[in-house]
């Protein structure tokens, strides 16, 4: 049962199957009982055979149903498909139904926004349960699957569709915008999250905070030069060092070093005791090839926080590469003057 | 066989004389009727239980319905037992409750020329014009009470009963709410056997002159201490709404019953009846606004609710409240919550809810400056609430005033050395200025006092900072469980992964 709330499949299969397995347990419970009381009554006898072949037939449809909960769940556990998201409204949220398993369970049944002459029905998970109500707008994501069986991860609040009804009353809700926003930037909706981001920080110019968090989501999937703009929008309002390294780090993996190096060193002015600034000045110089600058500033950083194998490694690897480009100059040189000199 | 000895027959308990059938039928039926009293019983208030005669008349009246026959039954009960030197701590109230009116307000007038501002007293005057049937004094006296403390529920319950003695329906009912809406209760003794005969009344009175709605609201009262009374706040409500005799409260009442039995959706659809019937109804606003919230979080309809309630009764400080609250907590509007909590402070300047509101406000607002301000003014108030303390520190941190935001901080934890907040704004100043081996300590203590993810994880990357990698991996990965999708963890995990020579 576990298996087919987790890794649910859309369709009516399943709401035709539970019940029909709930009665299939309690027939099976029930001929359990009644052949410990007929224990004395012959193999043979019609009675019996009758009984087993019911038990038979039920203890098959039984295991059919364990099999086929294993594959959902071998096909949920090892997909790694992208998930895809489409937009839905509740139509209603069914009551709770016991089939007579140890679980009762209770789906919803929804109404595609593109297409609202399609409906669908699905199971609700425990989370889910308490969270939705009629006519609430929904996201789905589901996902292809590992054998090929599409499959229902989520059902949440569409805060996209939602948030922007609760903006037209409440344009200043930041929270709702914040949702408005975490969500976007998590469903693949990156366009319309940096617009409500944008929007947002328009509305509450002095909040760096969440600024620092939009470009915190766009970090963690790697969209740096996405992160850039929001970095420099709190470090604009809030000249920290902390905020220095968040938007020196981010420019230097979007590929900007050169912008990276002027606001890390800049950053040096506001703490020259401390080590961070060095550390990522280390490995930007390093990325741009200055490697005499980088290991200058690996070792000021170790001077500062000596315990330190990462930079430790990273600066015997620049001193290592230094020695290298120095050595091929000299070979260079070595080479050129070989052709320069005249031959006497 | 022995002359003298009783027989077998005779040595047998006396029993009834039916058939076997009809023996297990009264079987269940005993069980029946156990089941059933168990139930009414379970549900009760234990005053209703009192072991004198006087007391079980008072419970048998009470079970039939003759609720101020039982009202009468009780006050005989407590009168013999305060004569025979029981107290409330209140010589007054004794005196009350033994019956003895002229003593009781001797007693209280000379309480109230030592302490004018004695309730206690006041209560114990009021409820003697009460008796007296004075109720013009009786409502001077909640009036001088709610001046002091408003919707006080001892003295809404006297005024709600001066105006129902009084034929004054509509504010009885007003008054009674009041109390209600609080969720709080009447304390008082003679104030509930008073409550409890005065519906005894007016239920009696023939059907033509039965103030229904005020029954309904009268038994929704007494649904607090007996919950077999919320069928009949139904019934009268359902009769009041048809009479016409105020639709709105009616529905009000039902759907509080209704919300209070566990059936939500009905008592959203009473709620939204009561509005439809008076849209100045703003305790059905606030009801719904609740159920909405309940309901897996319909902000929406909760915000259109709230707003509601706030623009029924603008100048109800339980509204204006909830609304910025909600506006505030739940919504993020910090612009309509700031807007509605200086307009409120206009004529309220020195209220502490909505000078903390404002404070609170500005700082979320990064304007810390009119932030402090309005915690320093509160202070004036209140100069012993660590949590103002807490708040100015972090406002003062913002505005780099360092080494006054920690003297807040530390001012907080001498109030209360248990403040968790006190401990991580300091571990979060120590942490800016790069102060790590004193912050990690003032982590460490708020962790003890209650978990937070976040507060772990900035723990764990101090560790990461101090070098003790060992440990900030290890502490990482209890952050990681918690909150998979933790940004610090997941940025900092893989360098302090590298430093231990694991990536």
């Amino acid at each position: 049962m576990w298996a087919q709330f987790q890794y649910r499949v859309p369709g009516s299969f399943l709401f035709l199957l539970l019940p029909v397995i709930g009665l299939v347990l309690t027939v099976l419970s029930f001929i359990l009982f009644i052949k410990h009381l007929l224990i004395r009554i012959p193999a043979d006898d019609p009675f019996r055979l009758t009984f087993d072949r019911i038990e038979w037939w039920s203890s098959l449809l039984v295991r059919i149903f364990v099999y086929y909960s294993l594959l959902l769940y071998v096909n949920g556990k090892l997909d790694a498909s992208k998930p895809a998201y489409r937009a839905y409204d509740i139509v209603s949220v069914a009551n709770t139904f016991d089939p007579g398993l140890p679980f009762s369970y209770s789906w919803v049944t929804l109404r595609d926004r593109q297409a609202p002459e399609r409906t669908e029905r699905l199971l609700l998970n425990w989370g889910e349960r308490a969270d939705l109500w009629g006519a609430e707008p929904v996201m789905v994501t589901s996902r292809q699957g590992f054998l090929g069986i599409p499959w229902v991860a989520a059902i949440e609040r569409d805060w996209d569709h939602y948030a922007k009804e609760i903006l037209k009353y409440a344009p200043t809700a930041s929270t709702v915008w914040k949702e408005l926003i975490a969500f976007d930037l998590t469903h693949d909706l990156w366009k319309e999250g940096k617009e409500a981001s944008w929007e947002y920080l328009k509305l509450y110019p002095n909040d760096y905070k969440t600024a620092i968090q939009i470009g915190g989501s766009f970090d963690i999937v790697f969209r740096y030069a996405e992160a850039v703009p929001f970095y420099e929008y709190a470090a604009a309002r809030h000249p920290t060092y902390e905020v220095s390294q968040v938007l020196g780090t981010a420019l230097s993996w979007s590929g900007n070093n050169t912008r990276a190096a002027q606001v890390l060193e800049a950053s040096v002015q506001l703490n020259p005791d401390y080590w961070e600034a060095y550390y990522h000045l280390g490995y930007v110089y390093g990325g741009m090839g200055r490697l005499a600058e980088g290991i200058a500033a690996f070792e000021k950083a170790l001077e500062r926080k000596p315990n330190s194998p990462e930079m430790e490694t990273e600066l015997a690897r620049q001193r290592q590469a230094l020695a290298a480009v120095q050595a091929a100059k000299q070979a260079a040189q070595k080479r050129q003057g070989q052709v320069s000199n005249p031959s006497p | 066989m022995l002359v003298g000895y009783p027989t077998e027959a005779a040595m047998r308990p006396p029993s009834l004389n039916l058939s076997r059938h009809n023996k297990i039928i009264l079987a269940c039926a005993l069980v029946l009727i156990w089941i059933f009293i168990r139930q009414q019983i379970s549900q009760m208030d234990g005053r209703f239980f009192q072991l004198s005669f006087q007391g079980a008349k008072g419970l048998v009246l009470y079970l039939i319905g003759d609720y101020s026959g039982a009202a009468k039954a009780y006050r005989a009960h407590f009168q013999e037992e305060f004569q025979t030197g029981k107290t409330t701590g209140n010589p007054g109230l004794d005196a009350l409750l033994r019956g003895e009116l002229t003593a009781a307000k001797d007693l209280s007038q000379k309480t109230l020329e030592k302490n004018p501002e004695d309730i206690g007293a006041l209560l114990n005057l009021g409820e003697a014009a009460l008796e007296e049937n004075d109720l013009k004094h009786a409502l001077e006296i909640s009036d001088r009470i709610f001046k002091k403390q408003t919707d006080h529920p001892d003295a809404s319950v006297l005024a709600s009963l001066a105006f129902a003695r009084s034929g004054d329906d509509s504010k009885a009912i007003d008054a009674i709410n009041r109390t209600l809406r609080r969720s709080r209760i009447g304390s008082r003794l003679t104030a509930f056997l008073m409550f409890l005969e005065t519906t005894g009344d007016k239920a009696r009175l023939p059907d033509k002159e039965k103030p229904l709605c005020l029954l309904a609201n009268y038994y929704r009262y007494l649904r607090i201490y007996d919950e077999s009374n919320g069928k009949p706040a139904i019934t009268y409500a359902e009769k009041a709404i048809v009479a016409g005799d105020h639709p709105a409260d009616a529905y009000l009442a039902i759907g509080i019953v209704h919300e209070k039995e566990g059936r939500p959706e009905k008592a959203l659809q009473a709620f939204l009846k009561a509005i439809e019937a008076d849209p100045k109804q703003a305790e059905a606003y606030r009801w719904a606004a609740s159920v909405y919230a309940e309901r897996g979080g319909d902000l929406l309809n909760e915000y259109r609710m709230w707003k509601g309630a706030y623009e029924a009764a603008p100048g109800d400080l339980l509204y204006t409240d909830a609304y910025v609250q909600f506006l505030q907590g739940r919504l993020g509007d910090l612009k309509q919550a700031l807007t509605i909590t200086l307009k409120t402070l206009e004529v309220q300047p020195d209220n502490p809810v909505m000078l903390h509101r404002a404070g609170e406000l500005y700082q979320w607002l990064g304007e810390h400056e009119q932030a402090i301000g309005y915690f320093q003014k509160l202070l004036t108030i209140t100069p012993k609430d660590a949590g103002i303390y807490d708040r100015l520190g972090y406002s003062l941190a913002e505005l780099k005033r360092i080494d006054e935001a920690v003297t807040s901080f530390k001012t907080a934890l001498s109030l209360n050395p248990n403040g968790r907040g006190s401990h991580v704004g300091l571990a979060w100043i120590y942490q800016g200025a790069h102060r790590f081996k004193e912050a990690i300590p003032e982590y460490e203590k708020a962790l003890e006092l209650g978990e937070d993810v976040d507060t772990l994880a900035a723990l764990c990357s101090l560790y990461h900072y101090e070098s003790q990698y060992q440990r900030a991996a290890d502490c990482f990965q209890m952050v990681i469980a918690q909150d998979p999708n933790n940004k610090v963890a997941i940025n900092l995990l893989s360098y302090t992964l590298k430093n231990l020579g694991r990536q």
